[in-house]
This record gives structure tokens, sequence and C-alpha cells, in this order.
């Protein structure tokens, strides 16, 4: 393998165009191994820089709306994504209805892959797709509590109100849900609104419901939150009475979990303020010598607080008065049995979520699988440390993403395995390339389905993409389009520069923090319209079904035959 | 180094979650150490210029998730590995006893050419900790790496940057001799060594 590799790349003098310029027109030929070369990730960051600022550049004065040239452009160049920006074209909230008429006679052939002329040699890509012309994307502006009340019966706020109180005696919903799903797809939604909408988006509350239903909703999934956060802490109780009994504990699934949630609990999220006031103790020998009940108060005076602030607060709180205040025990910490770590405030709520989803019968058996808190951090910061309803919102999400979380690996093979098909249908020259390049497994993208965009972007920017992702626009598979709408920005500059898995790996990687979220997000739409466009074509979909689509994406990418 | 032998050298750090793969790795490539690490989820490398025998080469470093679960995975990133180094944590006596599933696990995916010589490092890391909560003894340890054929033992702290530099340095030669050892065989079926290494890595540059 070692050999294989040093010696192709050596008789390819480490350029690459000799050895690839060969294949033209053999897509199907086996990988071309080559060796890692740490300047090429570095020149396709610098040419894809480049090819933005020159874009920008030549660009800039394109902000009139009926500039005849926009239709005609290729769909995903740069003008037109800066061209649909709120910034040049105004935030007019424009719906956009999916079913259109294909004229055919009009489409044009889109597909600028046509010959992909890649890094490692051209390729000819025999494409029959028509596509719908490229449609103008407008992004809106984020929905405001103004706006969100509007949407509801006894919306408007009374005199002595506070915003907060008026949202939550809202009455029935006055529009249609596809309405308020259209306009958080749009522009997404102001921090304010989001405890609000999320209970919605997040499964707990239906579009439909009363404000006396949702009053009981609450009370209910509150109990029930209650009484399994009750079942496990009395079952580590029992581990801790026989083990200060000396009796020997068998390996122990619960104590297990707690054990990888709690390690993984002190790494989520700890540089945002909302987790700054919570504090991580290392539990010391001298604490474990000396037993204490799970309720009871930390030792006084025991050392070694370690890269933990100073400060110890008691009960940082629920912000909203208005919402109830979060289950939780009256002791200011607790260190459960097994316990490495005593934690305090909402570091200590984000463990007992995560301990009770790893018991509870909505978990199917994952137990805790790393990923899990990076998707619950967040919606406790949304929630204000509600405890019972960031739980449920994070029980509905992993209902659509626990299939990533399985053993065997199946669920995650499933979504990559998608993003090719995706691909393949969408971009033919970019599959080729990765094929060539033995990248295709896309395990580039692993991270971005696993935990939802969560360590690509800044936190905000996380947080709209989980509301736009849920708000089932178009598809309940959105994230599969933010992905291709990633891989198609940078599209140029890996098929020009990458030619290794590692550089593909690495160069995707190093995007972390460091992408434009605004300009992905009209991409992910064009991208979305132009696959239904393809799929209409090829007799996918009809007119008659319904949106979102109840097959699921797998489905309908499996049936285009290729 | 065109015309030279290949000089990426691709290490691939394993253990358990938690144990200090991620701080190590930064502590060894950037001399920095943060409580702000997340727990790795799928996989990332850095690389570095090291000089190593009057070598210039580039090490990859390959740092994976250590929770058992994304090990699917694993197999495309150990492929082609020059050393393996496993790591453990001094004060969790579990993420030691791991060492060997870890090892097995490598050997069986990586499939290396000769797997009882192939080179990996052990490395006991956060030493820091009070010695109180210490769970594995130096001795035990070593006499676990003297049953494995030898394998060097290095104990570390990626907080305070306690042998990190030796123990990959440790890591980048013995990889190095890995690499030339594996070119040796497959450039040169039938090698006749008439003055020993330098002739043949001479003759392999002619190549080109
Ligand atoms: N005291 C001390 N703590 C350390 C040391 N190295 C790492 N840590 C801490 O141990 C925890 C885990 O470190 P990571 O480097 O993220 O561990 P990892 O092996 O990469 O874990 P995974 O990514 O989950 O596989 C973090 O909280 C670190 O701050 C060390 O040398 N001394
Ligand atoms: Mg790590």
């Amino acid at each position: 393998m070692i050999a294989e590799r040093s010696g192709r790349d050596r008789a390819s003098g480490g350029g690459g165009d000799g050895a690839g310029a060969q294949h033209a027109g053999h897509p199907d030929l086996e990988p071309i191994q080559y060796t890692f070369e740490p300047a090429r990730v570095e020149l396709a960051h610098w040419a894809h820089q480049m090819q933005v600022a020159r874009a920008e550049m030549a660009h800039q004065p394109i902000n009139d709306p009926d500039d005849p040239l926009l239709g005609t452009f290729d769909l995903l160049s740069h003008a037109d994504v800066d061209a649909a920006s709120p910034g040049a074209r105004g935030a007019a909230i424009e719906p956009i209805r999916i079913a259109r008429p294909v004229d055919h006679a009009r489409d044009v052939v889109w597909d600028r892959t046509v010959e992909a002329d890649t890094s490692i040699g051209k390729f000819e890509i025999l494409s029959t797709d028509f596509a719908p012309p490229p449609r103008e994307i407008v992004r809106g502006e984020p929905v405001s509590l103004e706006t969100w009340r509007s949407w509801f019966h006894e919306g408007p706020r009374l005199p002595d109100e506070t915003e907060e109180q008026a949202c939550t005696r809202i009455g029935r919903l006055r529009v249609h849900p596809s309405v308020v799903r259209e306009a958080i797809f749009r522009g997404g939604l102001e921090n304010a609104v989001r405890p609000h909408a999320w209970r919605f988006l997040f499964g707990i509350f239906p579009w439909s419901s009363s404000v006396a239903e949702r009053n009981q909703i609450r009370a209910d999934r509150q109990a029930r939150y209650m009484a399994l956060k009750r079942a496990w802490k009395s079952q580590l109780q029992n581990l801790h009475d026989s083990a200060s009994l000396g009796e020997h504990i068998v390996k122990d699934d619960l104590a297990d979990n707690i054990m990888r949630i709690e390690k993984d609990v002190v790494r989520t999220d700890r540089g945002h303020p909302f987790f700054a006031s919570s504090t991580v103790r290392q539990i010391t020998q001298t604490d474990l010598q000396r037993p204490q009940s799970p309720t009871q108060a930390p030792l006084a005076g025991s050392s070694a607080a370690r890269g933990a602030p100073a400060a110890r607060t008691s009960l940082p709180n629920s912000g909203g008065a208005s919402l109830p205040a979060s289950p939780r025990s009256s002791t200011a910490s607790t260190a459960p049995f097994g316990s490495q770590f005593r934690l305090t405030g909402h570091l200590e709520q984000l463990r007992d979520i995560l301990v009770t989803y790893s018991t509870s019968p909505e978990n199917d058996g994952l137990g805790f699988v790393q990923g899990m808190a990076d998707l619950a951090a967040p919606i406790l910061v949304v929630m204000k440390g509600n405890e019972a309803d960031t739980y449920w919102c994070f029980v509905w999400m992993m209902e659509r993403l626990k299939d990533n979380f399985r053993k065997d690996g199946s669920g995650m093979r499933r979504n990559l395995e998608t993003m090719e098909t995706m691909m393949r249908v969408l971009d033919p020259g970019l599959h080729v390339h990765l094929k060539v390049i033995d990248a295709l497994n896309l395990f580039c993208c692993f991270r971005w389905f696993l935990v939802l965009f969560k360590r690509e972007f800044e936190f905000d920017d996380v947080l709209r993409i989980w509301e736009l992702w849920a708000s089932d626009r178009y598809t309940t598979d959105l994230q599969h389009f933010i992905a291709m709408a990633i891989l198609d920005e940078h599209r140029d500059a890996i098929v020009r520069h990458l030619l290794t898995f590692d550089e593909v790996l690495k160069y995707i990687n190093d995007l972390s923090m460091n992408m434009r979220l605004d300009r992905i997000l009209v991409r992910a739409e064009q991208l979305y319209l132009r696959f239904e466009g393809i799929a209409r074509s090829r007799g996918c979909i009809s007119d008659r079904d319904v949106e979102p689509f109840e097959k699921t994406l797998v489905e309908r990418l499996d049936s285009l035959e290729l | 180094m065109r015309g030279g032998r290949k000089a990426l050298l691709k290490v691939i750090i394993l253990g358990d979650s938690g144990v200090g793969k991620t701080s190590l790795m930064n502590q060894y490539v950037n001399n920095k150490f943060s409580t702000q690490y997340k727990a790795t989820i799928g996989a990332d490398f850095l690389t570095k210029e090291v000089l190593v025998e009057e070598r210039s080469v580039t090490m990859q470093i390959w740092d994976t998730a250590g929770q058992e679960r994304f090990q699917s995975l694993g197999v495309a990133f150990y492929r082609g590995a020059d050393c393996c180094a496993l790591v453990y944590d001094v004060n969790n006596v579990k993420s030691f006893e791991n060492l060997d599933s870890w090892r097995d696990e490598f050997l069986l995916q990586a499939n290396p050419r000769d797997p009882e010589n192939f080179p990996f490092v052990v490395i006991g890391n956060k030493v820091d900790v009070e010695e109180s909560k210490r769970q594995v003894t130096q001795k035990r340890a070593m006499a676990w790496c003297q049953q494995k054929g030898n394998i060097p033992y290095f104990e570390t702290s990626a907080k305070e940057g306690i042998n990190v530099e030796q123990a990959f340095f440790t890591i980048a030669k013995n990889s190095l001799k890995q690499e030339a050892d594996v070119e040796l065989y497959s450039d040169f079926p039938d090698p006749i060594k008439i003055d020993g290494d330098t002739s043949v890595a001479k003759s392999a540059g002619c190549e080109c």
C-alpha cells in the first residue's frame, strides 16, 4: 500500500497532470493514488478566496432587480448568489411555489460539467438533464416577536404585559402552518422568538393547539421528564448504597454512560456565556474516600478545583420570568455515583438531560454517543435552562437523527450514500473527481451530518440552520442540500487543486467557523429547486405530491436510475 | 526534497475518549494547551515539519474520535500508517486496559506488511495530575510495552507540555525507519546491500 503510494507519486512527479491526462473520458477507472501534499490544500484555499474576491469585484454593480442578465447566469455563479442576498436586493419575502410547470422548450441544458476539466484530466460527462432556469432566491428578515404573535389569536400585547407574557398566552394559530414554515425558512427567527417558536418547530406543541392544550402538554411532559430523571437518580442511589456496603459493583451501563456524558459535557460550548457561570470540579481522592449521598451537598473545603472558574453560583436561572422554572433539585451541586466531576448550573442540567435520554425508552438502546452533547446544548441555551422542554425538543431532534448514532454506522453510511447520489445528479464533475481521487466515501461530511453543522458555524448560525431544518419547508432533509451547497461553493477549488482524500478532508475541516451562512443558504435552496426540477423531469415527482415530501429523499434518489 | 525519498510520515493517534489525544497533538504541533478542546468527531489531522536524522520530513498526525462507536469509520484513516501512538490516561485504568484492543484493532484494519515489527509508541498522559489519583504505575505500563515487543513508552502531560516533544520525536524516528524498510521491500524486491542504507537511498533518488 505504502509502496504503491510513494511509487506512483514519484512517477507523476507530484504534479498530477501527466498521470491524470491519460484517463480523460474514463471516469470508471480505478482511483489514482497520490501522496498528500499540504501545499495543495493551501493553494486550494487561496484559489477559493481569489475566486470569491473576483466575483465580488466583478459583480458589485449588479443590484438592479430587473437586470435581464440575472436570469441567464449560471445558477450557482457567485453573481447570482450575491445579487440574491438581502443586502443587494432588499428583503421582500416572496413565497416560492414549487409546483411550477416545466417548459422544456424554454429550459436550458444547464450543466457546466458536460466536460469536466479537473486537475486529474478531462472527463466527458453525458448529461441529458433539463433543468429549470435558475430562479432568483431572496432571503428574508428573521421573524420578530410581533410577527410571530400576529399569526396567533389573541396575539397583540396588552398594555401592561411583557413580550414574554404576551407570547405565552397566545391562542390558536390563525394562519396556515405553511405560512409560518415558509417565513421561518426564509429568514429564520429573532432570538427572542426562538424559545416560543422552537417549542412548535421541535415537536412539543402541535401547530393547531390552543393555549389550554399547550399548558396541558407542557405539564404532562414536565411530569414525564421528572419521572424519568428520578428513576435513574434512585438507581444510582442504590448503586451507591451497595458500593458503600462494600459490594462489588459489576459493570453498569448507567454509571458507564454517566462517565462518558460528563467527559463530553465539560467539553461542550464552554466558551458560550450561557455556560460561563457553571462550574466543573474534578472529584478528588478525598471525596471518594468519604462517600456521600448523591443528594448531599459537596464537602466543604475540599481542594483541587482545577481548570474551573472560581465562582460557584447557585442556580443560574432561566431568564424569562414567564417560563416555568426548570425542574431541578434544590442542592447546588450533585455528583452521581461514578462521577468524575461535580457540575453546577447549566452544565449540570445538560448532564441530567443527556443521562435521562440515555436511559429513556426513546433512546432505543443507543446509550450515550459522542455528538449528542453538541445537539442538546444549543437547545438548552434557547430554552434558557428549562430542562424538561429542552429534553423533549432534543428527543424530537434525535428521532430524526438517531440513525446516525447507530453502532454499526448504518445510518451515517446511508446519509453519505445519499449525498453521493445527490452529487451524481447535481454535479457529475465533482462526483467524478472525488471518485478518481478516492474521496467518494465523503467522510469529509461526516461531522456535518452527525451534529448538524454544529462544529462548522458560529453558535448563532447553528441556531439558524437548525430552525430552517426544522421548518420542513421543501424537505425534511435540508441538511443534504446545505452540505451540497458547501461543497458546491468550494467545488472549483476542490476539483482544480485537490488530489487526495486527505487533502479534501483537510480542506473541508479547515472551513469550520469560516463560512458565510447567507451565501450557503441561498445556494442550498437553489440546489434544492434544481434537484427537484431534475427529479420532476425524470418523472420522480408528480404534481400530486404534497410538500414536504412524504417519501424520503433517499427513496426518491434511489429511484433516479442513472 | 524533490528526488529524495517520500517525506510524509503518517502517524495515527489512538486511545479511549478523553485520554488527551487532541491535546497531545495540539501541544506538539502548536505548543498550545486549551481546556476548550471539544470531543473529536470523525477525524482530523495536523502536519508538522520535523528534522529527523538530518532529513526534513512532514509528519501527518491523525487524531480520531475515541468513542468506539466511530471505529467503523477508522478503517480509511488507518491505511498506510507509518506509526501508531497508543495513548492512555495514567489516572484511568480502563483506558490502559483498552490499549490491547486498540492495538489489535489497528493491526487488523491497517493491515501493515509486517505486523510483528510495526512501530507503536505508548503514551501515558496526564502525569501532571496529583499523584494520589494515579491508577496505572509506570512499572505496569512498561511491563505491557515490553511484552508487546518492546514498545517505546513515554509519560507525558499535554497540559504542561511535559515529554511531548520527546514522545513525538521517537514517533517520527520510528516511522521513518518503518518507511525506509517498506520502501526497501517494495522498490527493490531483491535488494543487494552493498554498503548499507545510504546507497539504497541514493539509488532510489536516481529513479526520478
Ligand atoms: N490534567 C490534564 N488534563 C488533560 C491533559 N490532556 C488532556 N487533558 C484534558 O482531558 C480532557 C480530554 O482531552 P482531549 O484532548 O479532548 O481528549 P481526546 O483523547 O482527544 O478525546 P476524544 O476526542 O473524545 O477521543 C480535556 O478536558 C483536556 O483538557 C493533561 O495532560 N493533563
Ligand atoms: Mg479528541
